[in-house]
């Protein structure tokens, strides 16, 4: 048996944080989301899919950077493309060729999206959809499905407080219900600006749901009646379900699409695409931040999204999940458990039958990090190109006998 | 700050707090401490807490045990009527108030009298002098538990200021217990907007644990010896089952601290 994980050297920096960091390391990253006591705080490096923390343990990843090391940690040809941009200054007084240049890509690569604005993270541009949206249609209110997650903006974020007012015009349905939804529409009749959706629901804490048959044929009918936009958050799933946009995959039409994460293999970027007929709207917005110019992310950007056409990511993608998919579900089975991956097989999720507060879950996914393998019991996984098949038959060989133990333990 | 500082709001929330946490100490003095048995022994009365067009509250002692009950005065044989909740809350810090003693009961001198010695044992638990807590150590931290989890309810149901973030805690069982020490565990319980403490596993399972290493580090963190988020880093608290339930408490305990903090 392999010997368990320490994690002093976190939780040492944990103790330092906490004194000149409020909360010590907050939102999505904070120790309360994982299982403190097995899981590391802080990180080292990474390289391929394999990544180091503070302790100098050594992983199997599996959340790739909550999602945007599409390409695995490190990867020569993209971060040699930021270097050569890091060189030549960088951040100068205005954007390089290279912005206008993905644009380009972009507009050419991504269904039915007439132009590209660029920004840092998934919450500015939601957050520049929703404005958008509102000015475009000259209306207020939101409709999003409850426990989505779009972003850490107040409008959207649990950042709920009396002083903060943000998400008055925010109206939120249970997702795939179509009832519910109608019923948002009916009530709101000539106040709702737009629907925002992630391409399938992808919930912390939660199974993954796909869109029901008809939910999406609702979704359209419902917001071109009202004049509604549809904005897809493709924030998380971006280019692992589809190189054309996930709403590519589900074969739907949004008038704007928010990409993020994975776009540049983790150089900082995200873009708001849209279709012609808002393009006037969102140039009637100033738009920026000082570091929105920055070069870097936009050559890696370039460089990510030529790799991923080269390598048939996808294909990749589709099987290495799958594989992984399918092994557990066995691997869980012949312990006696019930579990179930849900999701794209590039971003899956495992949950057991009848553990509906996840304590089974999080014994698996603690024991697992403690022995090598890097699971987030509460935030779906994500698979990248630098997962071959040798990690996942390492992480499988892991798992059983993790399995056992979960078992043994219940 | 004072409760007078406090907005009319803010004074009903530390009148809820106050006699709430009040209450609930008495009801565990009757299961842990001798002086409060011995005062109860073969005494059956009810004494009531009621403020103008507001809380009604009351304690029944009877067959030696101390029940607070929420939303009634019925069959006390003394009810303390406060025109505001700020003279209740003066009550409950000791100052001078303004009150109207409604004596329904020919042992009503006797009924204050006893609900006067019962009051005065709780802070010898709750600012417990060396040697006592070394002497009544795991009887004080479940008090202090048990107290929290009362003034977390109190706040959640009657605060507005976390009434968003209370809305989206879901519904369900909350155990807090010592790691190793079956018998320390207090449970709170969220029903739509009603909240339930109880001070004993009731054997069904909860939906979210939070656990302390030890009784020590419960007893810190509930005196403020030691920083919660710390504790959480280091794992001498841990978490698990329906994380976002616990998380939701953290507000609310932010909220009860600057309650706890009015003098």
């Amino acid at each position: 048996m392999a010997e368990e994980y320490k994690f002093d050297n976190s939780v040492e920096l944990f103790k330092r944080a906490v004194e000149v960091i409020p909360g010590g390391i907050y939102g999505s990253k904070a120790p309360g989301f994982v299982i403190p006591g097995s899981y590391p705080y802080y990180f080292r490096k990474g390289k391929g899919c394999r990544l180091q923390d503070a302790d100098g343990n050594e992983y199997i990843d599996f959340l790739c950077g909550y999602g945007s090391q599409i390409l695995g940690y490190g990867h020569d040809e993209v971060d040699d493309a930021a270097e050569r941009a890091m060189r030549d200054g960088d951040l100068l007084n205005g954007p390089q060729a290279s912005m206008v240049e993905l644009a380009e890509t972009l507009t050419g690569q991504i269904d039915g999206m007439d132009w590209a604005v660029f920004a840092k993270n998934g919450t500015d541009t939601t957050s520049l959809a929703v404005s958008v949206a509102r000015v475009h249609t000259g209306k207020k209110k939101i409709i999003m499905a409850r426990g989505a997650y779009h972003g850490a903006a107040n409008w959207c974020s649990t950042n709920v407080f009396p002083e903060l007012t943000d998400r008055e015009d925010v109206l939120s349905f249970t997702y795939n219900d179509t009832e519910e939804l109608s019923r948002l529409f009916s009530e709101n009749k000539g106040e709702i600006a737009a629907i925002i959706l992630t391409p399938y629901h992808h919930p912390a804490f939660d199974r993954q749901i796909m869109p029901a048959d008809g939910f999406y044929s609702t979704v359209k009918i419902l917001s071109e009646a009202e004049g509604a936009l549809f904005i897809m958050d493709d924030i998380r799933c971006n280019f692992r379900l589809s190189p054309s946009g996930s709403h590519s995959f589900f074969g739907v039409e949004p008038d704007l699409v928010a990409m993020g994460k994975s776009i540049a293999n983790g150089q900082p970027i995200s873009v708001l695409m849209g279709k012609q007929t808002v393009k006037k709207t969102a140039g009637s917005f100033f738009i920026t931040g000082t570091f929105w110019m920055s070069g870097m992310p936009f050559s890696a950007s370039l460089t990510t999204l030529r790799i991923m056409r080269e390598v048939n990511l996808i294909d990749h993608l589709n099987r290495i999940g799958s594989m992984l998919k399918d092994e557990l579900e066995s691997l869980a089975d012949e312990a006696g458990l019930k579990a179930e991956i849900s999701g794209a097989p590039a971003i899956p999720f495992l949950t057991f039958t009848d553990d509906p507060d996840l304590y089974i879950n999080q014994i698996f996914c603690s024991e697992m990090t403690k022995r090598g393998i890097y699971l987030h019991p509460h935030h779906n996984w994500f698979i990248s190109y630098a997962h071959k098949d040798e990690d996942i038959e390492q992480t499988l060989e892991t798992a059983k006998e993790v399995f056992k133990i979960t078992a043994s333990m219940l | 700050m004072t409760s007078d500082e406090l907005t009319p709001e803010e004074q009903k929330v530390l009148a809820h707090v106050k006699s709430g946490s009040a209450f609930q100490l008495l009801q565990m003095l009757a299961e842990e401490d001798p002086v409060v048995q011995e005062e109860i022994r073969n005494k059956s009365f009810i004494l009531g807490l009621s403020v103008a067009g507001g809380m009604k509250r009351s304690v029944r002692i009877s067959d030696s045990r101390i029940t607070p009950l929420d939303g009634s005065v019925k069959g006390a044989g003394v009810i303390f009527r406060f025109p505001v909740y700020n003279e209740l809350n003066n009550l409950l810090s000791g100052k001078k108030t303004k009150m109207l003693p409604i004596l329904r009961s020919l042992a009503a001198g006797k009924i204050i009298a006893g609900f006067k010695t019962l009051t005065s044992r709780i802070p010898v638990y709750i600012n417990a002098e060396p040697d006592f807590l070394d002497k009544n150590f795991r009887a004080v931290t479940r008090m202090l538990i048990c107290a929290a989890l009362r003034g977390i309810k109190e706040v959640a149901e009657n605060d507005s200021y976390t009434a968003a973030r209370v809305a989206g805690i879901p519904d369900g069982i909350i155990a807090l217990q010592v790691e190793n020490d079956a018998g320390l565990e207090a449970r709170i319980e969220k029903s739509g907007s009603s909240f339930t403490v109880t001070t004993i596993a009731d054997g069904r399972i909860p939906n979210a644990v939070l656990t302390f290493k030890d009784a020590d580090t419960a007893h810190k963190l509930f005196t403020g010896k030691i920083n919660a988020v710390v504790a959480l880093g280091t794992s001498d608290v841990r978490i698990r089952g329906r994380i976002p339930m616990i998380q939701g408490l953290f507000p609310i305990l932010d909220r009860l601290s600057y309650y706890m903090a009015i003098e």
